[in-house]
């Protein structure tokens, strides 16, 4: 696993949260998308955990984007508008405990 | 030490799970509750009675503004911080009105919120360095500057003026009452309304603004 978060508190909390569960290895986080984008092509994650803070996606690093450079992993966007979870290109879960959101990946 | 107890209040579950897992693991620090939005906080911070409330500002029902005011003003010595992603003045402005101790935007790192909380027991205001920068900007901006001042802004009376162009050529107020034949107490009322106008602290000041501003005639070699 990869985590993207524009709040490095949030990705850290994440991190630490995945980390507790049995099957996941985060590889990486972070909170800059030039770094991260560069951090995802070295670690080369099986999913890319990115959240999206508010409704104004970030051009910079956003689903899209990396599909656009061609990134392999399954990316999975955690909204926090509403708590959903967007599967690239897939289903959409809403997420309360740590649990769902192991469930999505 | 005993470790520093903390209510932690944010509307998004994953953030406050994420946080709290970051905080259990110091040996420092105790989450003591979770809340949700302002109502809840408010309600667990009478129940618990953390030392520390890290709190969110945008949430439902009650936000985190409100909370700050209901809970400073029933529990006063319970110390709240602000952790957010809002960075406008005025947010930070409403914050300190409410009576919160700091304020953290949620860019920063898990070790440095542990480094913020460690100095509030020590007294220290915990604040983000760009909010940091913001308040110092917005105190520049309530401070007169004597040299940004125009001349114009509070025009003096001639009678001031006067008064000023004697004090600029080094005389003492009884000499300057003898001059424009005017009581000591006079010139000296004339001399506070001077400082008062231009914003000044001292006589000094008020020398030197006169003649770089032009507003009295620079004093001759022979005076």
């Amino acid at each position: 696993m990869f985590v993207f978060a524009k709040s490095s508190l949030f990705s850290q909390g994440i991190k630490n949260l995945l980390d507790a569960e049995p099957g996941l290895d985060v590889v990486g986080w972070e909170a800059d998308p030039t770094t991260a984008i560069k951090k995802i092509g070295e670690t080369k994650p099986d999913a890319i955990l990115y959240i999206a803070e508010n409704s104004c996606a970030r051009p910079s690093f956003s689903a899209e984007h990396l599909l656009k450079l061609g990134v392999k992993a399954k990316i999975v966007e955690l909204s926090l508008d509403d708590a959903s979870v967007y599967v690239y290109q897939g289903e959409q879960l809403t997420v309360t405990e740590i649990g769902d959101l192991v469930s999505a990946i | 030490m005993e470790p520093l107890r903390v209510l932690l209040v944010d509307d998004h579950a994953l953030f406050r799970q994420g946080v709290k897992s970051l905080l259990d693991s110091r040996p420092n620090i105790e989450v003591v509750g979770t809340a949700k939005d302002g109502c809840e906080a408010v309600t667990l911070a009478r129940q618990m009675l953390p030392d520390v409330i890290l709190m969110d500002i945008e949430m439902p029902y009650c936000d985190g503004l409100e909370a700050t005011r209901k809970i400073k003003r029933e529990l006063p010595h319970v110390q709240i911080v602000m952790l957010t992603v809002v960075d406008d003045a005025d947010a930070i402005y409403e914050a300190i009105r409410a009576g919160a101790q700091g304020y953290l935007l949620k860019d920063l790192e898990a070790q440095q919120l542990c480094a913020m909380l460690d100095g509030l027991r020590r007294g220290e205001a915990p604040l983000s360095g760009a909010i940091a920068a913001k308040i110092l900007e917005e105190f520049r901006q309530m401070v007169p500057v004597p040299s940004e001042q125009p001349a114009y802004a509070d025009p003096l009376s001639d009678r001031e003026r006067e008064v000023l162009q004697l004090l600029v050529c080094g005389k003492s107020n009884a000499e300057i009452a003898a001059e424009l034949t005017l009581t000591e107490n006079t010139v000296k009322t004339h001399l506070s309304n001077i400082l008062a106008k231009l914003h000044l602290k001292n006589r000094i000041q008020a020398a030197v603004y006169a003649v770089s501003r032009g507003l009295v005639d620079a004093p001759s070699q022979e005076l």
